[in-house]
Formats: C-alpha cells, structure tokens, sequence
C-alpha cells in the first residue's frame, strides 16, 4: 500500500508541474478552439496514468524518484539500502552525513560482516542477502516509513468515499428517470429532472425535461450531441476517477473543474460554429432560461447549465473562427508541452575520468586523487590509529594502480589469466579469471594487514581503544592484463561498502 | 401542496389509464411495457404516485379512475414544479462547480447583452 501511495505521490509531483504548464498555456491560447484547451488536459491525464514514461534529454520534468530520495526511504528492491555506499548519488545528494552513516557496514576481525546503526552492533550475519533483510525491517521501522503508512491508508479512504459518492449518484439518476419515455433514437423526456444531461457510458441516452419549448429541445439536443460526438461521456468519468485517486492533490481538483469548464466551451464551439448572429443570440438565450433560480439546477453529469452560464454566453456571442496559424501554433504548444513534460529527465551520467590513457566511471560518492601510478578512492573506509604500518591506499575506498608486466604479477594461459601473485596481501578468495571486460580480467578478494605485529603493540600500548580500530583491510582486486603489452590495472574497492556485483559492475567502465 | 399538475410523462402514462380503465394492474403493466418499455416497478411506482394524488386508485388489483380527465383538467390550478431530489448539494461541491444561482439582476442583465449583441455591427 505505501508503495503504490509513494509511487502516486511521485507521480502527482510530475503531473503537478504540468498541470502549472497548462493553466498557464490555456491562457496564452485564449482565442485557440477549445477542443485543444481539452486535449492539454489530456497531456495531464496521460501524466497521471503512466508510471513509466520514455526518457528524453528536452525532459523539464521532476526526476521520478523524488519523494524516496527527499526522506531517504526504502524502494521495494532495495535500491536505497545501502545508504554507505553512496551506490546512489542522487540519494546521497540529498541527504546529510548524518543519515548517510545511519546504516554503517562494519568489517570486523573475524570476518563476519556486521550491520551498525549509530555506532551499535545490530546485526551480524556472513549471508549479505540476509543482512539486506535486516536493515530493510530497520529502515521499515523508522518513523518516516510509519508516516507513511498512515497517510497511506488515509489516501485508500479517500478513494472509495469518492468513487462512492459517484456511484451513489449515479444510481440515484438510473432511478430518477426510469419513469421517462421515449422521443428519438436514445433522447429520453422525464418529468422529475430540471436539467438536461446525459447518463450512461456505453450506451449513453440524453434526458430531457418535460417542461422544455421546441426551441429548448433543438438547441438542447445539438449541444448534447457534441458532446456524445466528442465521447464526452467517456472522458469526464475517467477524469473524475483519475480525481479519485489523485484527491490529496488541490491542483486536480483545479485541473478537473477546469477540464469540465473547457469541455462544456468546446461543446457550445462546435454547436455554434457555423450559426449566424441570430441563431446564437436563440441559443444563448436557452442557456439562460436554464439559469432562472425558479428552476432548481440539478447537478448532473454533463448538465447543460451547470458551468458558469454567463461566461459561456460570452464565448458564444464573441466566438469568432480561429484563424489557421492559431490552431497551429496551438498545435505546436502542445508538442512541445509533452515532449518536455511526458518526459522524464535521463538519469546524470558521470562524468568520464581518466588515469593516463586509461578512462572509467567515478563510483557514486567517491573522489578521486590522481598521481602517476596510482590513483586513490577517499573518503577512507578503514580506520587506523597512528601507529599503524600501511599504506594509504590500503585503509582508502578504492585504488587503481598501474603496473608493469614485466613485474612478477602473475600468468596468462590461452589469452585468459591464470593465475595472480599475493605479494603483501593475504587472499582470502580467488574468483578466477573474468570475461567480458575491456581485458582479460582475474578477480581475488584479499586482505591487508594495517598493523605489523610491533605496530599493533605500540597502538594498544598508547591506550588506544582497540574496537575502534581494524586491523585488516580487505579489498576485491581485479587485475586487467592483455597478452604482450607493458602495462597492466590492478582495479580495488573495499568489501566493507562494494559486494562482488559492484565491484564487476564498476570495472565494465573502466577502458584503456 | 396537493400536486395536481401532471408532467408529460405522468399525462402519457395517465392517458393510458383513462383509455383503458377498468384494468388489472397487471394487464396495465403489459400496455406500459408495450407503449412506453417501462419495466413492471416503474409502472407500479408511478401508478402509486398518481394514486396518491387522488386521480385513480388500485383496490385490490384493480385500476380505476376517481375522475375523468375531463374533470382533472378543470381542477388545475397554479403550477409548481416538484423537485423530486432530495435536498441541495454539499455547499463544497456547488462551490467547487462554480454554478452561481444567478439572481434576477444578473440574469436580467445577461438577457440585455444577449439582446444588443450585434447592434453596434
């Protein structure tokens, strides 16, 4: 339920916008036919009904996952779990780094994989899918997910109350005029109503009062019938449901009232198009005679005196035909309007970096620190006290180091590699060689000791708090050699934030 | 108020009556059927409504006349017009359809432009 309720509000959002768009371009189109002020609120149906929309670059419209990435909430696949990672960038734009540390991976001695929130253990586990599991429930427990499961379910009420409320009227109307009879193919008169309308969707009848002169009838009759030409009786009810489900939104309660009004203008357009001066001045006095307070307007769907009767009066009297380039240039808006707003925005790339002549994708959240062989990933995700023994690439996010072939890094066999040396490092898992990237790849997971054995006397002799400190470092290391050249990569990121998939994720960029 | 006036449906329907009074309410049900394609509760739920009004009466199954038509017309007095909902719309839903009741004023001055529209031409 909160899923499909946050998915809504996303949506919303987007349509929002558009709906501002609209509003504004109805009045810049004034002297345009209404029938293109109707299909503008088509563009905005459109928006509210498709979850999925096509990507393009003319895209104004708000990225689709604005309100996960506003309160740092759980996504149904778990995309904005790993908060740490920075696996997300808009994610980590948006939040502070207080909530960025809010689910922590921390590595520990043994090995086992540890899920910290606030600086206390919460979960220990080897099996990182169970770990997932985990901090789902966790950030499922916080408050701004409670918040919204509440809202959620205020949302569902409102729904059924309103599609109630439809339902209930409409039957009240079936039964209202059951008592009528016939007068032409699908025009009924009734004795119990005060205003024209038409009930019905897929097989709509026009009912009319009995009371109604023959001059009443024929204007009556024309002007319901544009609206069934123009399938009026379909489209109003869809609106209305789209109300519904949009109801906590006040800018579709604006575009509604304001489709309805537009639909009622674009029916009096088509009815008085081709009318001289006289013949307007009888219809706009029919529109009136439905206005006299004497008779008690009945609102109905598609009631003929129901949108503000005096505007409409003026629109018939000064309705003069649109000229040709009008109708174009409203054409054009319109194209416009939905190439940029039922769009959605590409997702930003990142921009490409290079290392020598080597180029790659800058993991999300990381920086990077250029120098000739090597390139290191900070922040730092390892933490050392200042007794310790290593390198700084060794505690750092991640590294890229060059190397060259004729080093002792290890054999090649039949193009694929064979196998890697540990120099300094421990492997704690050999993967084997990869396929698929720009070279010949071979993955290992390894770790590295921070601390020679006299380092880690003098740390723990200096008082330090030892919980505080790792000891290991352990990294996913792919090295990326081609047969017969000099140089070879050595790409690295620390298990602690990447899992295997991120890591050969990430190396798919990397090119030399 | 006694409604005496009948809307043209009601004087279709009644006319059928007085044609064919006296009639059991069933062979009635099959003429309406037939003339107008009213279903059997429609027909029973306006002959209750006129026989409310004092024009017929159903006594035990069968339909007759308390007056001729002749003598309903002469008792006509002032029309008003029974509106037959119950009760206005939620104030926030009129005002959200923005349908003002026009007063007299408005409409008389509405009528004025409609009247001189095209007189400067």
């Amino acid at each position: 339920m909160e899923g499909i309720f946050v998915k809504l509000l996303n949506m919303s959002i987007s349509a929002s916008v558009l709906i501002l768009i609209a509003v504004l371009l109805r009045g810049v189109l004034r002297r345009s036919p209404k029938w293109i002020h109707c299909l503008l609120w088509g563009l905005v149906a459109v928006r509210l009904v498709c979850p999925f929309s096509i990507e393009s670059r003319f895209s104004l419209a708000p990225q689709m996952d604005f309100v996960e990435v506003k309160l740092g909430m759980q996504g149904e696949d778990g995309r904005y779990l790993n908060l740490a990672t920075g696996a997300n960038k808009a994610l980590n734009d948006n939040l502070d780094d207080a909530q960025n540390r809010n689910l922590a991976h921390g590595g520990n001695a043994d090995g086992q994989n540890t899920w910290k929130k606030a600086g206390n253990t919460i979960g220990s586990d080897a099996n990182e899918a169970s770990l997932c599991a985990a901090a789902k429930r966790i950030n499922n427990d916080s408050s701004e997910w409670k918040y919204m499961g509440i809202l959620s379910w205020t949302w569902f009420v409102g729904v059924v109350l309103l599609l109630g409320y439809a339902a209930i009227r409409y039957l009240r109307f079936r039964k209202n005029v059951q008592a009528s009879i016939r007068i032409r193919d699908g025009i009924y008169v009734c004795d119990n109503i005060r205003t024209p309308f038409i009930l019905g969707v897929i097989r709509p009848g026009i009912y009319l009062p009995s009371d109604m002169d023959e001059v009443q009838t024929d204007n009556v009759i024309a002007h319901e019938r544009a609206h069934l030409s123009r399938l009026d009786q379909v489209w109003k009810p869809l609106g209305y449901c789209l109300l519904a489900v949009y109801w906590f939104n006040p800018l579709c309660w604006l575009a509604y009232v304001l489709f309805c009004r537009d639909m009622e203008l674009a029916c009096d357009e088509k009815v008085i198009r081709d009318m001289d001066t006289e013949d307007k001045k009888v219809y706009s006095r029919v529109l009136l005679s439905f206005s006299d307070p004497s008779h008690r307007i009945a609102a109905g769907p598609l009631a003929f005196g129901e949108i503000g009767v005096k505007k409409r009066i003026q629109s018939v009297l000064n309705y003069r035909k649109p000229a040709f380039w009008m109708v174009g240039l409203a054409i054009l808006a319109l194209v416009v309007t939905s190439l940029c707003f039922l769009t959605n925005p590409k997702a930003a790339n990142d921009p490409a970096q290079t290392m020598g002549t080597a180029e790659y994708q800058l993991p999300d959240g990381l920086e990077a620190e250029n120098a000739d062989d090597l390139t290191i990933f900070t922040p730092n995700v390892y933490k050392v006290g200042s007794e310790a023994s290593c390198a700084d690439d060794r505690i750092s996010a991640g590294y890229i180091q060059k190397f060259n072939t004729t080093d002792d890094w290890g054999t090649m066999k039949d193009g694929k590699i064979e196998q890697v040396y540990s120099d300094n490092h421990s492997t704690v898992e050999d993967y084997g060689s990869i396929d698929g990237l720009c070279a010949p790849g071979y993955l290992v997971k390894v770790d590295y000791d921070l601390y020679s054995a006299a380092a880690l006397e003098k740390e723990k002799n200096k008082g330090t708090d030892m919980s505080e400190i790792d000891t290991t470092g352990q990294y996913w290391l792919l090295y990326l050699v081609r047969e017969n050249e000099e140089t070879g990569y050595i790409l690295a990121l620390n298990t602690k934030n990447y899992t295997k998939e991120d890591m050969l994720a990430w190396a798919q960029s990397f090119q030399f | 108020m006694e409604e005496l006036r009948l809307g043209a449906v009601e004087s279709q329907f009644a006319d059928i009556i007085w044609n064919e009074e006296p009639v059991s309410s069933g062979e009635l049900v099959k003429v309406c059927e037939k003339e107008l394609g009213w279903k059997k509760s429609t027909t029973y739920t306006m002959l209750k409504r006129l026989c409310e009004r004092g024009i017929f009466q159903n006594e035990k199954g069968t339909v007759t006349a308390l007056m001729t038509k002749a003598e309903f017309s002469a008792a006509q007095s002032e029309k008003f017009v029974e509106d037959t909902f119950e009760g206005s719309l939620p104030a926030f839903f009129a005002a959200f359809t923005t349908r003002k009741k026009l007063s007299k004023e408005e409409i008389e001055e509405i009528r004025q432009m409609i009247d001189s529209y095209g007189e400067e031409q």
